[in-house]
């Protein structure tokens, strides 16, 4: 087994990566996407933190159900984003 | 086998109130394998503590075994976790005074087990880990992947039908790793509960259901394979 690090930088708001991993040839195929979900900085009421959970349970809620969610990255607040990793499912 | 209910842990310094798990409900079947995700500084660790009797919750209520424990005290908690739960750490904890032999066989002296029970256990988890032949060497002289192996080894060693291990494989390259998940999914196949800690997606594969947690909130829970009841 073998670790493979790509390493993103700057996924603007509406971008997705989309990532495709062949192994020998077409036998094994792997499909990744990471999801910048935007977070809003605060609610009517002033409660930033429960509106980003809000906004993040929702948004994995319903998304798309062909993919998986895998983890949800380290993601620094003040950027605006979290990223969310995403494998299609076979 | 485990139920939390409204968990909250919170942390207080001063003037500031740091609050690492918020309202955390949760339910483990025995037999199961759950791996929590989730970024750094989510509570992840701070959630395998309480579930293992280590710490205790702010408010909120925890059933381990049936038994409601999130207000027991220290010396409750002790006995409750002493041959129920083994812990695997990311940095093994191994004592480095202590061979490989005397670091797996610890916990049987702590529960008072005689001479020849203890030689005969510690041989028998030596085996399973494939460590016997390093039994009188010390950690510092084991690879990271050996030192894990032992730490599976005295984690297990008094039968403990629930395993914690929190970020297991996390100092480890993955052949190390994918060795040290071998041996959690073995165990979890013989009937052992194991919940995990992990950053790693390829661990959480392993898991029958993944847990995500954000700022001390579970926001998804991903449910992979039929858990076989036992």
């Amino acid at each position: 087994m073998k670790d493979i690090c790509l390493p993103y930088t700057g996924i603007a708001v509406k971008d997705t990566v989309e990532i495709l991993m062949r192994n020998c040839g077409n036998e094994m195929e792997w499909h990744y996407r990471v999801e910048p979900v935007h977070i809003a900085e605060k609610d009517q009421n002033g409660n930033k933190k429960q509106t980003i959970i809000n906004k993040l349970i929702s948004y994995i809620k319903n998304y798309d159900s062909n993919w998986e969610l895998l983890s949800i990255c380290d993601s620094e607040p003040k950027e605006g984003f979290i990223h969310i990793l995403y494998r299609k499912r076979h | 086998m485990l139920r939390t209910e409204d968990l909250i842990k919170s942390f207080r310094t001063d003037e500031v109130e740091t609050i690492a798990l918020n309202k955390v409900n949760l339910a483990v079947e025995s037999g199961e394998f759950v791996a929590i995700m989730g970024p750094s500084g989510c509570g992840k660790t701070t959630l395998l503590n309480i579930l293992g009797l280590l710490d205790r919750p702010t408010t909120g209520k925890y059933w381990f075994d049936e038994l409601e424990v999130s207000n027991l005290n220290e010396l409750k908690r002790t006995r409750l976790r002493k041959g129920r739960i083994g812990f695997v750490f990311q940095s093994f904890n191994l004592i480095d005074e202590l061979s490989v032999y005397q670091n797996i066989e610890l916990p049987l002296l702590y529960m008072g087990a005689s001479s020849a029970e203890r030689k005969k256990k510690v041989y028998e988890v030596m085996e399973k880990v494939k460590i016997t032949h390093r039994k009188k060497n010390l950690p510092l002289q084991l690879s990271g992947g050996q030192q894990q192996k032992v730490a599976i080894a005295r984690a297990i060693i008094t039968n403990p039908r629930l395993i914690l291990a929190d970020e297991p494989t996390g100092n480890l390259d993955s052949a190390n790793g994918g060795e040290i998940m071998d041996l959690l999914t073995e165990l979890n196949n013989d009937g052992t509960t194991v919940v995990m800690v992990t950053h790693s997606p390829a661990d959480a594969d392993k898991a029958h259901r993944t847990i995500q947690l954000f700022d001390g909130h579970i926001v998804t829970e991903n449910l992979r394979k039929v858990v076989k009841i036992v």
